[in-house]
């Protein structure tokens, strides 16, 4: 919401500068220009930090719990979709793009979901549904019992291949 | 000529010179289809359902629309309302729809973007601004889509 109004201000202000702009010489334009470069950068410098407090203000450290997917080799499995379930809710459910899980396939690592969670035992499942070996559709689900301790926590969800079964591999690790 | 779809859970639309809501569908071919990746291109979103008859004389329209086509930066995209996916296939199958229909069984988007009706159709410019909206389908709706796209391709 503030990011809204945040801009909406900012186009404000550039049509002004701009229309101050159409009546200046042009020594005077390159300062004006110049200004409304170094007022552009401040502008992006403040919205991430106010991105980064935000984040620290809705997900404080010590009850923060962080879910990614990353994906390694995936010659038996194609990545459609993921949910994801904490103590039993439905906190996260995405689609990947072709675009998005080939990202995956060359190493990126996606944060599927930020929460907040009180310390002691909670249980993490995840379903992944796409296609299989041979082209068939695939749905497994992966679960993780785990103890959340004051201090984030950071839950890697892992596709990889087994060659040994030539099936995929759905692992849960926790970071700490 | 429009089909009230919702009564009290969705109050309006988003307004134009906001940014179009993101979200990801699955495609009648099975391919998922998101809409941030359209960025830098031209996207018309119909909003559409089998059951209304607006939309089944729109469709035709953009089918035509879409065939004539030339530029590689705009896009005709449909989302379904129909609760069944297995229905937006045969329907899309039916109508020969040629461009990338999008299942929203859930109503998930047409939550997102508060959608009281069908159809409703958006034309989101590059930077996934909406600049027009235009609820229901008159005959000749299309030409006005038509030069909107052409004005956005431009800029």
């Amino acid at each position: 919401m503030k990011f809204k109004r945040l801009n909406t201000f900012i186009r404000t202000l550039l049509t002004v500068l701009l229309l101050c702009a159409a009546q200046l010489s042009p020594a005077e334009n390159m300062a004006l220009d110049d200004e409304v470069q170094t007022l552009k950068q401040q502008v992006l410098n403040l919205n991430r930090e106010l991105f980064v407090l935000e984040e620290e203000l809705l997900f404080p450290a010590n009850t923060q719990v962080v879910v990614f997917v990353s994906m390694d080799v995936g010659k038996y499995f194609t990545l459609d979709s993921v949910e994801l379930k904490l103590d039993d809710d439905d906190v996260s459910s995405y689609l990947y793009t072709p675009r998005e899980a080939d990202a995956l396939l060359r190493g990126g690592v996606q944060r599927l979901y930020t929460g907040n969670l009180k310390t002691g035992e909670h249980e993490l499942v995840a379903l992944f549904t796409g296609k299989g070996p041979n082209g068939r559709d695939y749905r497994r689900g992966a679960t993780i019992n785990f103890e959340k301790a004051i201090g984030a926590k950071f839950i890697e969800l892992k596709i990889s291949d087994r060659d040994s079964k030539q099936q995929p591999e759905f692992v849960v690790k926790e970071w700490e | 000529m429009s089909v009230m779809l919702f009564t009290d859970a969705f109050a309006g639309l988003p307004e134009t010179g906001s940014q179009a809501p993101d979200f990801a569908l699955k495609s009648n071919p099975g391919i998922n289809v998101r809409l941030s990746e359209y960025r830098g291109e031209v996207v018309l979103l119909t909003f559409w359902a089998s059951w209304c008859r607006s939309c089944r004389t729109a469709i035709p329209k953009l089918i035509e629309m879409h065939g004539a086509n030339t530029a590689d930066d705009f896009h005709i995209v449909g989302i379904s309302l129909d609760d069944d996916r297995n229905v937006t296939q045969r329907v899309s199958a039916e109508m020969n729809i040629t461009f990338p229909v999008l299942s929203d069984d859930r109503h998930n988007v047409a939550e997102l973007y508060d959608l009281p009706d069908v159809p409703v159709t958006l034309l989101v410019d590059r930077t996934g601004t909406i600049r027009f909206i235009h609820r229901g389908f008159e005959s000749g709706d299309e030409q006005l889509y038509a030069s909107e796209a052409a004005m956005l391709l431009s800029e």
